[in-house]
């Protein structure tokens, strides 16, 4: 190759020519018969390559190994879900205590001052409270409640854990209910 | 923004070109894994599922440039050599090559330097355009230009000519 057009057939090759710069190459292509062996001998040497390449297979299990991390990753920790748990159960219990209670502990609509019938104004008698109302939950055994003080009176709040039997738990304490 | 099932094809691939960069087995499933790992994490910034393997491979290119950084060397990669040769098995019978020659151009690309190496793999074995090379290696088109045509030059001239009429790589 000792025309310096025969330079570009690499860039040729890899479709990096301007327009004009590639018509040239083209023309002078034709007619040069060591650019033609060279060309031929370069499709060869990217075709080994290539087999070689692609004869290297993945190792097994790679894409498994990949796709089982990828989903752990996507997933809150075991520890994170746990407390989200705890948490979410808390406002839920805690709501829904709130709820029940509410309507029974709203007293009657009285007015806030009673004026006497000699003009005499004094304040109005204290509602009686109504009997201190109380909700009954009850949790299944796969889960633990413990109240908590939520700072108002009317609110408890129940943290509720979910139990966990190990194996080795059943085992030393069969529960009676299950089968 | 791609689903696994657009980017799981792909492991080969990158696995193959974490190959290329490491020159290991275990370093290249490493690199594969958190490559994987990096881009489900940054997938809403993959905006066209055509360029997915581009984007992986750039992927694979950083968290390899983070790992010479990290250890502050740039170690050269072992011979992929052997490793290759190793796992050949059997060659596509659309290919009518011998294991030498596939064993000589291995070791001729051995010879050439890491950049010219990565360069030559991505345009030859995956196919990439110089425009698509430069965005994994975030080097100038003009930069990937001069590192392949050096990269076959030197091939061409390592390995031997062939005595008899060179066999076409194109199935026929």
């Amino acid at each position: 190759m000792t025309n310096p057009l025969c330079e570009q057939l690499d860039l040729y090759l890899l479709d990096e020519l301007a327009d004009d710069e590639r018509e040239t190459f083209e023309r002078h292509f034709t007619g040069c018969e060591a650019c033609r062996t060279t060309a031929q001998r370069q499709t060869h040497l990217d075709g080994l390559l290539k087999a070689a390449a692609e004869s290297v297979a993945c190792p097994p299990g790679l894409a498994r190994r990949v796709r089982t991390e990828v989903a752990r990753v996507q997933k809150p920790s075991r520890k994170r879900a746990a407390v989200l748990a705890i948490v979410a159960a808390s406002i839920v219990v805690g709501l829904a205590g709130r709820l029940l209670i509410e309507p029974s502990r709203r007293p009657n609509p009285q007015p806030e001052v009673q004026v006497a019938t000699n003009g005499a104004v004094r304040p109005a008698e204290r509602p009686v409270a109504a009997p201190s109302p109380r909700a009954r939950v009850e949790f299944p055994r796969s889960v633990m409640a413990v109240p908590v003080e939520s700072g108002d009176p009317d609110v408890t709040l129940i943290q509720v854990y979910f139990v966990v039997e190990t194996s080795e738990n059943l085992r030393r304490n069969p529960s009676p209910t299950q089968p | 923004m791609p689903a696994w099932d657009h980017l799981e094809p792909h492991l080969p691939h990158v696995f193959r070109f974490a190959m290329r960069l490491t020159g290991d087995v275990h370093q290249a499933e490493d690199l594969t894994q958190e490559t994987f790992l990096r881009a489900w994490k940054q997938r809403t910034s993959l905006h066209d599922l055509q360029k997915a393997r581009v984007w992986l491979f750039r992927i694979t290119a950083n968290l390899m440039k983070d790992r010479m950084r990290r250890s502050s060397r740039r170690s050269e990669p072992a011979s992929l050599s052997n490793e290759i040769l190793e796992s050949i098995t059997q060659l596509p019978e659309t290919l009518v090559i011998q294991n030498e020659e596939i064993q000589q151009a291995l070791q001729a690309v051995e010879s050439l330097p890491p950049r010219q190496r990565e360069v030559l793999h991505l345009a030859a074995v995956e196919d990439l355009a110089p425009a698509e090379i430069a965005e994994v290696l975030d080097i100038s088109r003009n930069a990937v230009n001069v590192h392949l045509c050096e990269a076959r030059k030197a091939m061409r001239q390592l390995l031997p000519r062939p005595a008899r009429s060179v066999p076409s790589t194109e199935p026929i």
